[in-house]
């Protein structure tokens, strides 16, 4: 199909497609710099800013930039409250520590900033958690990240042993599974022991009430149950519930209070540095009105385009790090900000801007996430390399009347993004094919530029997925049409509504990852891992000589994974149980509608199921089943002994069988051998099993492959597998995406290899590296356009790229330090690729540059 | 792998080890429970870095500790 | 006399009386730093009779 031409001239339709650059001044500069000529601040003030920016990314576990560590403030307060409230109920106690953290906190500025807060008493610094979980905060205390005084973060540390979600959920447990659970190798640990957690904060009741109106509706329906609770004649049956109901109210209004003040202490901050210590006249009077915008909101409503910034950027810090840790940047944020875009830019009705004043906040807002530092345990320091966390915004898709939803504050987004070139946060695009051509040019600028997103989701599998999961709901107010056209990607894959209320609170309704590759491993050791822990990691279901046929294995395959769901999905269950009694959330649920109007904790309340489960290394696990079927069953080349010996000497010895393995027929290339078998996989077992679990909200558990940089993490603990791959090499990078380099067809038989698997999916992530020239000519858009067309047309879920070239990231490995600009897409986020590690830098390399041939583009029908 | 698989070269116990593995140049944190940890020194000469888990990084040791610390580029 | 409480101190900002948080002898300390990465100011709530800290600059 693919005629894999490097040449930078092709044959098409009679014509001669010369792919030299659009911008004739780019053919000048050397391909491997290309990436450190691309960013352009929209202003002075932004390039500042970036230049000085206090990065927190984090590789192998540590931090990439000197002096960045944990701070004490949010463990000192919280432990303070929680010793001072004994006695009170558990919401009001999590209401007192979130507002002794408030109230009590070191308050950070920094010169030039517009868009203020911060969430540790010091720009290096980040909080730490010590309610969550005890072994995430041991492995800080034990790191070179302690937070200081140690001692008394160490007597914290023990102070939460026996109250902390890890100690709560533990007991429910077998140790000897919850062991197999913390080598992260065939499932991730469990959410009460690694901490890690995400939500979609409901930013547009903060924007367009004002926490203010929000106090006055908690203690109207105080006053309402307090009034019914009087009533006569009393009954038994539905007046006690109004007891949690007031705590909760109660809790919310105390949450409302600390923050409202919290945010005017920092605009107090502002007027003092601008009376006192600031000199510039111009700064002074910026400072004033950030003092004053912070005085107003998020109290009271927003009014205009800078209010709208500052009130989420507060919600965001105390709903992601303060309250409680959650990865992610989720939010529809050109459908969040459009009508303060509107009043500020269009009318002028309230602080009027023009467009460019627009971009320069964004890339404002940009390097604000940047900063942000979180206080994750190792393994997630370890999986997102090259990045402080998981922090991704979506835009553009379509209205709930079917229209296009791109705005010009869609367009301010993608430009301020592709001017400032941060990492993160990283970008998700709606496609439908009612996007407006002049911001699919952005969606196209920002990845032909490299950033690596935005990435690319099927507006329409989305918004169809939100309305099946909302058939499930158990209070039979799942998302309405309109609402589940407001959907945002959770994390990097996983839509969910956005919104006043039905939002997911806890990543114990959709998140955490499970591994087929060692699934696979342990399927064909009787669930004994060799290779890495050197211990018994899974149910005995036989060793090879148990397996006569080709079925035998998919059964225990089978066996083994559905011992892995069981696992991850009852810890998340009974973790969102202890969420509920110990870890409430008064803040995100003052600032739901449902909540609000039931009385409910956030954690409690799930209208909207959202239920997911990554499987993570699906294609190493899929083609060495499919090398399996073809050479021991079908050809009967070799036996499974001999394959077994191979795979223990590591292929060492077994040159040519090692030949035949990797030869063998893989995922990607349009093959029907392996496809058939691949999607079979995919559908009847990865999704075919997850689905039969109902989770906590009533609803399916569906797959959403995704690999972040746990395919390089779990690679290394996975042995040889049968498709070749040595012990220690990478697994394969995205959720559906072909293993590196076995892609050898062309760009389109990757597509209509994927378009197979439809069944029992909620997302798959593909990866697809695509050739610089021809993204940087003049016919990149419409190759790009059609592509995407075509992937639409396809149903296919998503599509991410990387368009940077081997040059380049061979002369960045060389010399780290001039190459501060190049970002790559790893799986689902995107990194400054000189702070990923050498071994995950040469899994970009190694993955298939796609050109494209004549047929593809005939296939794509590129009207040129 | 660059070393012949043997019992002295891959982590074994010896209690009172002056070499444990918690100072070994080659180990890492576990990345969920902070008293264990994982071994790196098993390479590839392709560039796989073969992980092996270490139960009790006091007493575990091999013939191929070295003392100090990797910097995160050479990790995985 | 030698000053030795908040109170004397040029960092020290009393709360003022219609803020949410007000409360008597309340103040935030606001403190001037900098580090290879530039300039940035931090504040603290502190009371008017908390001990002098190795920051403190007397109120001219």
């Amino acid at each position: 199909m693919n005629q894999m031409l490097s040449a930078k001239v092709l044959e098409y339709r009679g014509k001669t497609l010369d792919f030299s650059p659009e911008n004739p001044a780019e053919a000048k500069i050397p391909a491997d710099e290309l990436h450190e000529h691309l960013q352009k601040p929209s202003t002075a003030r932004t390039k500042r800013l970036k230049e000085r920016c206090r990065w927190k990314h984090a590789s192998a576990g540590e931090f990439v930039e000197k002096g960045v560590r944990a701070g004490i403030e949010r463990m000192r307060y919280i432990t303070e409250a929680h010793k001072a409230s004994i006695g009170q109920p558990e919401v009001i106690r999590r209401a007192l520590g979130l507002a002794n953290v408030l109230n009590k906190s070191t308050l950070v500025l920094q010169p030039d900033e517009c868009i203020v807060g911060y969430h540790a008493e010091d720009p290096n610094q980040f909080p730490l958690y010590p309610e969550l979980s005890s072994m995430g905060v041991q492995d800080f205390l034990m790191s070179d990240y302690a937070p200081q005084p140690a001692e008394e973060a160490a007597e914290i540390h023990k102070y939460w042993m026996p109250y902390s979600l890890q100690a709560k959920c533990q007991p429910y447990f077998d140790p000897t599974d919850l062991r197999r659970m913390y080598q992260f190798s065939s499932m991730e640990a469990p959410p009460f022991v690694s901490g890690y957690n995400s939500i979609v904060p409901p930013y547009e009741t903060v924007l367009q009430d004002g926490l203010l109106a929000r106090i006055k509706l908690a203690e109207s329906h105080i006053a309402d149950a307090q009034k019914a609770m009087s009533a006569f004649p009393w009954d038994g049956t539905k007046g006690l519930d109004y007891i949690e109901k007031i705590d909760n109210w109660k809790a919310m209004i105390i949450a409302c209070k600390a923050v409202i003040s919290w945010a005017r202490r920092q605009g107090r901050l502002c007027k003092i540095v601008a009376e006192h210590f600031e000199t510039n006249p111009k700064r002074q009077a910026e400072l004033l009105e950030i003092a004053d915008i912070c005085h107003r909101v998020p109290a009271e409503p927003c009014k205009g385009l800078k209010d709208a910034f500052q009130a989420k950027f507060f919600t965001f810090l105390i709903c992601h790090a303060i309250e409680r840790y959650a990865s992610g940047y989720a939010q529809k944020e050109d459908s969040l900000l459009w009508p303060y875009y509107k009043a500020s830019v269009i009318d002028k009705s309230f602080q009027p801007m023009d467009h460019m004043e627009v971009v320069e906040l964004v890339e404002m807002e940009r390097l604000k996430v940047s900063e942000h530092g979180a206080g994750k345990s190792r393994g997630y320091r370890e999986i997102f390399p090259g990045a402080n966390d998981l922090f991704i915004l979506t835009v553009g898709g379509t209205n709930a009347d079917g229209s296009d939803a791109c705005t010009d504050m869609t367009d301010a987004i993608l430009e301020g993004a592709k001017r400032i070139r941060t990492p993160e946060p990283s970008i998700v695009f709606r496609y439908s094919k009612k996007n407006r051509e002049k911001t699919l040019h952005w969606v196209f600028e920002c990845i032909r530029d490299g950033l690596g997103y935005p990435s690319i989701k099927n507006d329409d599998i989305g918004t169809n997925q939100m309305l099946e999961y909302s058939q499930y709901s158990i209070t039979g107010n799942g998302a309405t049409n309109e609402e589940a056209h407001s959907w945002a990607c959770v994390l990097c894959m996983s839509p969910g509504v956005t919104g006043r209320r039905k939002t997911q609170k806890t990543r114990s309704e959709g998140g955490g990852a499970l591994f087929p590759a060692k699934i696979l491993e342990v399927a064909l050791n009787d669930g004994y891992d060799w290779s890495y822990a050197d211990m018994q990691l899974g149910p005995n279901t036989g060793g090879i000589e148990t397996l006569k046929t080709f079925d035998d294995v998919l059964e225990a395959f089978r066996k083994q994974y559905r011992y892995a769901l069981q696992m991850c999905l009852s810890t998340k269950d009974v973790s969102r149980y202890f969420e509920i009694r110990c870890m409430q959330m008064p803040f995100v649920s003052a600032i739901d509608d449902g909540c609000m109007e039931l009385g409910m904790d956030a954690n409690a309340l799930s209208e909207q199921p959202n239920g997911w489960q990554n499987p993570v290394t699906t294609i190493v696990a899929a083609n060495s089943l499919v090398a399996i079927k073809k050479l021991v069953f079908d050809d009967k080349k070799y036996t499974l002994e001999q394959l077994n010996d191979a795979l223990m000497a590591n292929w060492e010895g077994f040159d040519e069988m090692r030949a035949d393995f990797r030869k063998a027929p893989k995922w990607g290339n349009d093959d029907p051998y392996a496809d058939e078998i691949i999607t079979s996989f995919y559908e009847d077992i990865i999704g075919g099993e997850m689905r039969k679990i109902t989770n906590y909200s009533g609803g399916p558990v569906l797959p959403v492959g995704q690999a972040v940089g746990a395919y390089m993490e779990v690679g290394s603990r996975t042995g040889p597998t049968p498709d070749g791959r040595f012990g220690g090499e990478a697994a394969d990078d995205g959720g559906i995406s072909p293993y590196m380099g076995t892609d050898k067809k062309g760009p389109t038989a990757v597509l209509r290899s994927v378009a197979k698997v439809q069944k029992n999916q909620k997302a798959n992530l593909l990866n697809q590296r695509l050739s610089v020239p021809i993204m940087r000519s003049k016919h990149g858009f419409d190759i790009w356009h059609s592509y995407m067309n075509t992937w639409f047309d396809l149903n296919i879920d998503h599509v991410q790229f990387n368009v940077v070239s081997t040059e380049e990231l061979r002369a960045a490995q060389r010399e780290p330090e001039k190459h501060h600009d190049l970002i790559v897409r790893v799986s689902g986020y995107s990194a400054r690729f000189v702070d990923i590690p050498t071994y995950g830098q040469n899994t970009i390399i190694a993955r298939q540059e796609q050109d494209f041939g004549a047929e593809d583009l005939e296939f794509l029908d590129v009207d040129i | 792998m660059d070393a012949k698989k043997n019992v002295q070269n891959q982590p074994h116990v010896e209690e009172g080890t002056s070499k444990p593995c918690r100072t070994c140049k080659w180990q890492t944190p576990d990345p969920i429970d902070p008293l264990r940890g994982q071994c790196t020194a098993n390479r590839h000469p392709l560039g796989g870095v073969w992980k092996r888990w270490l139960r009790n990084v006091e007493s575990l040791t091999c013939s191929r500790h070295e003392e100090g610390k990797l910097s995160f580029r050479e990790h995985v | 006399m030698e000053a030795d409480t908040c109170k004397q101190c040029a960092q020290f900002f009393s709360v003022p009386k219609d803020a949410d948080d007000y409360e008597a002898g309340k103040a935030d300390c606001v403190l001037e730093k900098e580090d290879e990465k530039g300039k940035y100011w931090l504040s603290k709530p502190v009371t008017e009779n908390s001990k002098r800290c190795d920051s403190f600059r007397l109120k001219r």
